[in-house]
Formats: structure tokens, sequence, C-alpha cells
């Protein structure tokens, strides 16, 4: 599962997930993407569920990107603690993600099963996603 | 390439709330500047601006723009759009001349299933998707068709492959744009091995200051705890005597 080799450190702060993604919205290496159109925090658990449902249905042709890294640790107290003592112990990592964030891309595959591959893929992540072709102004 | 008309307004009311304003009129914000002349804001009817480049192909659309003062050849250079919506948020119109040169990128297009793709089940791997190219206004291609119908595994295709009449190419000439790679073999780890793995990189290393940190709070935060969990049973167990008394 995907999570960072070295941290400055340990625990996090949770922060808020206001706004538009403004970076990493557009389909940069595919042909095609998966854009996120609700805030979440996606675990790394979830992404490499996604990863694993979109590899299968590609089977051996095409190529995957994933544009979110989890850097983000995400702690949690024992069960039957009492409150105080101190944060958690981190639990897991997870992506910060806002509306308008490519999180999959695909090539070398045909529309239709691109698409496939990214309903599969979109079904493991916890926010509504939307299918996405590469930008070009007035058409190819 | 034909120049498209193109109707628009000067905009009084400038910076985001001008901006927001023009979007909530119907409106697209945008700039022209260019030719050393001073950039004027404008604003595009969004409809006017859908309808009018619904047939044109290809990236770099060039415009005839009229405004109150007169009327523009204009280059768009960059569009805006919203993340989520994909609604246009502003547009940038370069003031050009239809007899000077520009510099402009064009969009590949390629034509033909690699033989590497077919027979051998590679994948066209594209490298490069535009080439920077340099020409007269009416002579920007809409995009540059390559055929890739001949590439077998490992082979690639190059800047240099491609030839335009009245274009100059000014992406470098050695550069790849696209090559067959040999098919990924998907790696399936056992089930143990995956979850061995996982145990074993559960923390990731904490560098330089942090590090010290840890290692402090790994010796300490235990033995408070442990202290704290024993003061809180004797006060209960005191609690519980009371009671009892009572």
């Amino acid at each position: 599962m995907l999570m960072p080799k070295r941290v400055k450190y340990r625990k996090q702060q949770r922060g808020r997930m206001r706004g538009k993604a403004y970076r990493g919205g557009d389909v940069a290496f595919g042909q095609y993407g998966l854009l996120s159109l609700e805030p979440a925090w996606v675990t790394s658990r979830q992404l490499e569920a996604a990863r694993v449902a979109i590899t299968r249905s590609i089977k051996r042709g095409g190529k995957m990107w994933i544009r979110v890294f989890p850097d983000k640790p995400v702690t949690k107290k024992p069960a039957e603690t009492r409150m105080g003592k101190g944060k958690g112990a981190p639990e897991t990592w997870v992506a910060v993600v806002k509306p308008g964030r490519v999180l999959f891309e695909l090539e070398g595959i045909s529309r239709s099963f691109a698409q496939e591959a990214m309903k599969l893929g979109a079904s493991k992540l916890p926010m509504r996603t939307r299918f996405v072709d590469r930008r070009e102004l007035g058409g190819e | 390439m034909p120049v498209i008309p193109l109707a628009g307004a000067r905009r009084d009311r400038l910076g985001k709330g001008g901006a927001r304003k023009s979007r909530a009129a119907g409106q697209i914000p945008a700039v022209l500047y260019g030719h050393g002349e001073t950039p004027i804001p404008v604003a595009i009817g969004t409809r006017d601006f859908e309808v009018a480049l619904h047939r044109h192909e290809g990236g770099n659309p060039i415009v005839s723009l009229a405004l109150e003062g007169g009327e523009y050849t204009a280059l768009i250079r960059a569009v805006q759009y919203d993340p989520v919506t994909h609604h246009i948020l502003h547009l940038d119109f370069q003031h050009i001349s239809l007899t000077e040169t520009v510099e402009v990128k064009v969009a590949l297009l390629f034509t033909g299933l690699a033989v590497g793709v077919k027979d051998g089940g590679g994948i066209l791997e594209h490298i490069m998707r535009e080439v920077e190219v340099r020409c007269l206004p009416t002579a920007i291609p809409p995009s540059i068709s390559l055929d890739v119908s001949h590439l077998n595994i490992g082979d690639s295709v190059h800047v240099r492959d491609i030839s335009i009449p009245n274009v100059v190419i000014l992406t470098d000439a050695a550069a790849t744009i696209a090559t067959v790679v040999p098919p990924t073999v998907m790696e399936e780890k056992p089930a143990e091995e995956a979850v061995v793995a996982e145990a074993g990189a559960a923390e990731p290393e904490v560098i330089a200051k942090g590090k010290k940190e840890e290692e402090g709070e790994g010796g300490k935060e235990e033995p408070k705890a442990e202290k704290g969990e024993k003061k809180a049973d004797k006060k209960e167990e005191k609690r519980e005597e009371k009671k009892e008394k009572k």
C-alpha cells in the first residue's frame, strides 16, 4: 500500500477541505481520467483497492497512473480508552482530495474499456467521481 | 486556418469582483494583449463563444475580435477552466498580425494501429502530445498527423519524422514522440507476503529532529499512561469503599 518512506513528523492536525482543487485537475499523462466531485480523505487501502480493480479490468493492455498520494497520517485512540493522555497512534495514511482532482489516468485502451475500468475503480472510493477525457479546445 | 468572427465588449469592472459579475451575466471575462499595446479587459458572451468555436478544430483558434474601439485579430493563448464543471472561467487573447510569424503548440494526432500493439500486445506510449512550431497564423495546422502503424515493440517515432510545409518545428528533433512498449506483466503477491510487507512498513522513518522526539515520546509515553490508569483505578476503589460505608 502507498505511504511515505520518510516523514518529518509522525502526526498531523486534521485540517479542512475547503474549495476546489486548482492543481492536479487536468488529465496530464493519459487519455482518460477519473475526476473527484466531492472532498474526501482517500485512504491508502481505498486507493489500493481501486488500483487493483482498474488493473484487473484492463488486464494487460493499457497504462495507468495514480495522481494522488496518501501522505497524511491519521491517528486513532485505542478502543475503550479514556479521553486525554495525548493524541493516539498513527493508524492509516490518507490523500486529501478536493473536488476537481484527477485521481487515476488511463491510456492505451478504448474509451468504453476505460469507462468500465474507471467505474469499477470508482466504486472503491469514498466520493462521487466522473469519467473525463483529455481537454482540447475545439476538439481534436 | 479560418479567422473566426467574435463580438465582445470592454469591461469596466476589473478584479475578481468584476470577473464574477461578468460570469453571472452570462459572459466570459477575458483580456486582450500583445503588440506592445496596453492590455484591454474584455467580456465575451458565453453562448457566442461556444457557437463560434463549435466547428473549430485544433487548439489555436484565431478570432477577429470586434470591440467598440475597432477590430482585432487575436490568437486564443490561454483558457482557464473550472476544475469541477469545466466551464470556461477566463480567456487570453493575444493580438497578432496575420503577416508575422507566431510560436504555438500544435497537438499530435496518431493514426493507425501499431503492429507491436496489434500482434505483440504492446502499448503505444505517448511521450509527447504536442510540438512547438513557428509559422504564419494562417498556416497553423489544426493538428499534426503521425502514422504509427509500422511501429513494432521497441520502435519509436521522433520529432525529426515530422515534416510540414511552411512550418518550422522548434521542439528538439531528437525528442521521442511515442514508443511501443512491451505489455506489462501483472505481479500478484501471495496474500501472506502482502500481509508481512504491510506490517513491516506500518510506520515510516522520521527524519532528523522529529526522530529524536519520537524516540523520546516512545520511551516516556507508556509509563505515564500506566501511572494515569493506576491513579484512576485507586480513585474508583476509594469511591466504592465510601459507598459501602454509607
